[in-house]
């Protein structure tokens, strides 16, 4: 649950509850229940359903505490026994109540529910992947019975096969309820549900289907038992045999914490943080930070036999593998020679946006100190880099104390950014605050929580926020237009402006960044930033992007600082093929991920006069470059990274890095030594990091304990189950916040010059606005590498507006063929309120094919009903 | 002295012409001939099928996991319906015993929840190369004409599992799937 303390709504003192656990005197607020304060003060109360980010179910009932109530005739006398033990998940506290949790008579009820459970329990352990880190055995361990008196025969199901992911096995099943919460509540997907009655009681999805939200991953997790367990993990390993490090998710911004748990050299599984738990350290106990599938299960990317684990250097027309030196030095020679030739501007490098700061710092110390040019950038990819830089740099939000409203503006946040967007919305659902949707796109994944939403056309949301800043001052007359720019009346405009204006603690303004390729950025980002400056100084900007480092790297220097004339990232093949950059360094970043002519960068880039390049694996860029030099994945190195809300991360090295492959802050580092430099004398990346944090906050006072630990890792090895002999430093996960201090660069004030909202385009009737945004699970360079991916990247799929649907006679889930210009292709029609009427959604497209419209291009949708069909046009 | 002398002679003759004869004897001629061991002794381990030829072993990781000195490694992978080695969802794909790190304590067999590592009365552990020590799961497997089962299969000290109890739950090994079909 998001910590509420400095919450305005709660008021210290006037809530407070006091009462007693265990004779021992303890203070709760108003309305928490037993096993809350009870967790808080370190009295363990087993459970089995509640979790602390779900709704209370109490269904499992191993929770019973004895209780005993003051005597209302005489509140001195001793405290009267109530009739029956109560559950302490869902009973809330009372002053003076008695909470007797170690009595005879709770641990008779815990034992009997034990019993219970067990009852059906197949008791398979063995075969079990949950073993060793499985509630029901260390609850039988320490509540339970030693024997089992249960001497029928025990209910079976069959096996269903429903998710490509997941894996069901109903028998061990405890009918907690809590996977069910989880889709219903987190991931917004009312997919799964208990079935039939009694003792045919059992778990499964609806129409047998699969689990297919971008969460799923977690009722892994979330189940205290075996009965879903990981189809790629299953029956791999061991949990005990694996070495734990604790890292941090390279696929998004939203800075999601996990642990990889890897043997031999060897990547088995990703999950969020595992954390101590009765002496061990693990992750099926009540995780409250959720990962999203891709962050699960694609982390394992480096394995691909596509990595050149050996730097190579060109040799005639073939890249010979040889030592890394060799390559540093052909490197070094290389680029010092383009200098000597064409003058330092001549030279680039480009940065991956999943470099880590200290690999951002040292390429832009490198780019400014050794070449002498400012030709350094990780906007490769981005479109619209200007006002993505605007944006990022204004942005002043985080979710740390809560919010009291949200404005959420254009996309689709949960495919962006899902764990933050699961933050977000935990925190609406919990505490009941509201979600304001403006734009062409609303984020469905909110739908249930976001009362106010207001559609307009793709290209008019500037203009829209523009007029909402001045309705929220009292102008009559931009409520009439924001009304029609909306398509509602007037009193819904009311609504929204009333919830604009309450006096709130503290309101956020979200913005996404990966809207529709940045094509209407320019307008949007400058919008948002004013009508956040003109609300006041409760409201905070925060934008969000997908990349994972955007908000880290601008902050270090990889980004050139003379805008306007110099380089553009975005534009390199154009300055390639004008003669001005003649020579790159490209750090991870593959100039292909976002270009729409391919052949076309191919060309540039075999025109180079030297291109260097560090990565992972062999592709279409990197045989071209003239040295290649092997990198360190991010299994195999350390490094910080910066998320969207200006928290630090640390990545650690969960293992050396493979063959002669070396991590990117070493080859710069020794790049620029060769060059001649002596100011990248490093030996560790926490140097760097110092380096980089005296740059970056000269004055900063604050702790970077967690950061620079060598790296969390629990490491007790195969022999020692249940980590008895455990040589784990001690970690606190709150170390890893730098304690107070975000960071986040002061953004001048933004002026924005109102627009007047731009005339809605004219489309032919039958025919459609295609909006577009990006989705974590789409093509990527690093996820089509992934073991399974697979199975993780989802086939194209559109989303049309109820109102469309009922025009095009489209179901949910029929199959369609969507006509952008002469392309064809075929998608699945998700029948969603996410686009507004008129508009067509989709996001797998985004990038390379859609890159070349700056505006919504006009597309039409036909409907084809049989999915057959569909896989046939397809393939 | 020569009475003495004579007196002892007499004890060694007499045992050596008792011996010659083949009564009494305490040394074998091994190893021709082989010592039975007690059906407690820790040799070399074995890992056991059942009677219709399933392996025992379910790749759970037990042994792995209790053995004090890091010998056993093992992967597991899943049976499917074509290829069926053990009789749960999961089998022992590799399965190694070092031979040189055992210290013959006999904890695996003790920790095996299906019986399916036992130390059974071999004892010789002599081999040509360092590599040898590492017994594959091959070296261990029962060969089928072997037969099944050992003194310590049905040990009731080790293990809850009984021939009764192994063909209620083994006999099939889908028993674990079938039922009510929901
Ligand atoms: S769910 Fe737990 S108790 Fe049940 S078989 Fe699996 S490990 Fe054993
Ligand atoms: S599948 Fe797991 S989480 Fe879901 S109800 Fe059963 S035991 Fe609970
Ligand atoms: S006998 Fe002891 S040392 Fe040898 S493999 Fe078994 S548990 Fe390990
Ligand atoms: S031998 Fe026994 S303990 Fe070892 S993996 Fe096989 S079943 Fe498990
Ligand atoms: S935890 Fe209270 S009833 Fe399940």
């Amino acid at each position: 649950m998001p910590d509420q303390s400095n919450h305005p709504a709660l008021r210290p003192g006037k809530d407070e509850v006091k009462f007693f656990i265990n004779g021992r005197e303890v203070v709760g607020k108003k309305g928490e229940t037993i096993i809350t304060v009870a967790a808080r003060e370190g009295v363990y109360v087993p459970h089995y359903c509640w979790h602390p980010a779900l709704s209370v179910a109490g269904n499992c009932r191993l929770c019973l505490v004895e209780i005993h109530t003051p005597n209302p005739k005489d509140p001195t006398a001793k405290p009267l026994p109530a009739p029956k033990p109560v559950i302490g998940c869902q009973t809330p506290i009372s002053p003076g109540m008695h909470v007797y949790t170690e009595s005879a008579l709770t641990k008779d009820c815990q034992n009997g529910m034990m019993e219970f459970l067990l009852a059906n329990h197949p008791l398979d352990c063995p075969v079990c992947d949950r073993g060793g880190e499985c509630m029901l055995q260390r609850y039988s361990m320490d509540y339970g019975h030693g024997h089992a008196r249960m001497v029928d025969k025990k209910r079976k199901f069959l096996k269903p096969s429903a998710d490509p992911l997941i894996d069901i096995e109903r028998n061990r099943c405890i009918m907690c309820t809590r996977c069910v919460r989880f889709n219903d509540e987190v991931a917004g997907d009312h997919v799964m549900g208990v079935f039939d009655r009694g003792e045919g009681n059992y778990i499964g999805t609806f129409g047998q289907g699969p689990i297919s939200n971008i969460f799923s991953g977690n009722v892994i997790d979330i189940c205290p038992v075996g009965c879903l367990t990981s189809k790629p993990f299953r029956f791999k390993a061991r949990v005990w045999e694996l070495l734990q490090t604790q890292s941090t998710s390279i696929w998004d911004a939203s800075g999601a914490k996990v642990t990889h748990w890897t043997r031999n050299g060897k990547l088995y599984r990703t999950t969020p943080p595992s954390r101590k738990y009765h002496g061990t350290y693990t992750v099926n106990e009540d995780t409250e930070e959720f990962i999203d599938n891709v962050t699960r299960f694609g982390s394992d990317f480096s394995f691909h036999e596509d990595r050149w684990d050996e730097s190579r250097v060109r040799v005639g027309s073939t890249l010979l593998p040889g030592a890394y030196s060799e390559a540093l030095k052909q490197a070094a020679v290389g680029l010092a020679k383009a200098k000597l030739n064409h003058g330092p501007d001549a030279l680039a490098v480009v940065v991956s946006p999943r470099a880590t700061m200290e690999e951002g710092f040292l390429a832009g110390k490198f780019a400014r100190n050794v070449i002498g040019t400012e030709n350094v950038d990780w906007r490769l990819n981005v479109s619209a880099p200007d006002a993505v830089h605007t944006a990022i740099t204004h942005a002043d939000g985080d979710l740390e104390g809560g919010f009291d409203a949200v404005v959420l503006i254009n996309g689709d946040f949960v495919h962006t950014t899902p764990t933050f967007a699961s933050r977000v919305k935990e925190h609406a659902r919990i505490f009941g605050r509201p979600i304001i949707q403006i734009g062409h796109y609303h984020d469905p994944y909110f739908a249930q929580h976001s009362k106010l939403r207001f559609h307009c056309a793709p290209g008019e949301t500037a203009g829209a926020l523009a007029s909402l800043a001045k309705a929220v001052k009292g102008d009559a007359q931009a409520g009439n237009l924001l009304a029609k720019t909306f398509n509602v009346n007037a009193e819904r405009i009311e609504a929204l402006v009333a919830v604009m204006k309450a006096e709130h603690g503290r309101a956020l303004i979200l913005q996404n960044l990966q809207d529709m390729g940045g094509n209407y950025l320019a307008d949007e980002v400058p919008a948002a930033i004013a009508l956040k400056q003109s609300l006041g100084a409760a409201w905070r900007y925060l934008p969000v992007i997908t990349d994972r480092n955007a908000f880290g790297l601008p902050l270090v220097g990889a980004e050139p600082t003379n805008k306007g004339e110099g380089f553009a990232a975005g534009k390199l093949v154009e300055q390639i093929e004008s003669g001005r950059i003649r020579a790159v360094l490209a750090i991870g970043a593959d100039p292909l991920a976002n270009y729409p002519d391919q052949p076309r960068m191919l060309r540039a880039l075999d025109s180079l006069e030297f291109f260097v390049v560090s990565d992972l694996f062999a592709s279409e860029v990197t045989k071209r470059a003239h040295v290649f030099i092997a990198a360190a994945s991010h299994l195999e190195k350390s490094g910080t990274y910066c998320d969207v809300e200006g928290n630090l991360a640390r990545i650690n090295d969960a293992d050396p890095p493979r063959g002669g492959s070396r991590a990117d802050w070493e080859t710069i580092a020794g790049i620029a030594t060769l060059i001649g430099s002596d100011k990248f004398a490093y030996k560790a990346t926490e140097e760097v990091f110092r380096e980089m944090i005296k740059t970056l906050a000269p004055d900063f006072q604050g702790s970077f304990k967690g950061l620079l630990l060598p790296g969390p890792r629990n490491d007790f090895s195969i022999a020692d189950p249940g980590g008895a002999r455990n040589r784990t430093p001690q970690y606190n996960p709150g170390d890893y916040r730098v304690d107070g201090a975000h960071f986040r660069s002061a953004g001048n004030e933004v002026e924005f010059a109102a627009k007047t909202p731009r005339a809605p385009r004219s489309v032919p009737a039958g025919q459609y606005l295609l909006a577009w945004g990006r989705h974590v699970q789409g093509a990527d360079y690093h996820l089509d590498r992934a073991s399974i991916a697979n199975l993780l990247q989802i086939p194209p799929y559109v989303e049309v507006n109820p109102v469309d649907a009922e025009k095009l006679g489209a179901e949910h889930l029929d199959g369609g063929v969507l006509t952008v210009g002469e392309q064809s292709y075929a998608v699945e029609i998700r029948v969603k309120a996410g686009p507004a009427p008129g508009v067509i959604y989709m996001p797998l497209l985004a990038g390379r094919v859609l890159a070349r419209y700056a505006d919504a291009p006009i597309v039409s949708l036909e409907v084809v009903d049989s999915p057959a069909t569909t896989e046939a046009a397809a393939h | 002295m020569l009475i003495e002398f004579m007196k002892g002679a007499g004890v060694a003759l007499g045992h050596m012409f008792r011996y010659l004869g083949g009564k009494g004897s305490v040394t074998l001629e091994y190893p021709e001939v082989k010592r039975e061991q007690p059906a407690f002794f820790r040799g070399r381990h074995r890992l056991q099928r059942y009677e219709n030829g399933l392996e025992r072993c379910v790749g759970c990781a037990l042994c792995a996991a209790v053995c004090p000195s890091e010998a056993i490694y093992l992967e597991a992978a899943e049976n499917t319906p074509e290829k069926q080695v053990s009789a749960g969802e999961r089998y022992a794909e590799v399965y190694q015993i070092h031979l040189l790190r055992c210290i013959f304590c006999g904890f695996c067999e003790e920790a095996c929840p299906e019986n399916a590592i036992v130390m059974g009365p071999n004892y010789e552990l002599a081999m040509d190369k360092r590599t040898d020590f590492i017994a594959q799961k091959s070296d261990m497997l029962d060969a089928p004409e072997k037969g099944f089962g050992t003194a310590h299969q049905y040990d009731p000290y080790i293990s809850h599992i009984t021939p009764e109890s192994d063909k209620e739950a083994k006999g099939d090994p889908w028993a674990n799937k079938t039922g009510t079909d929901h």
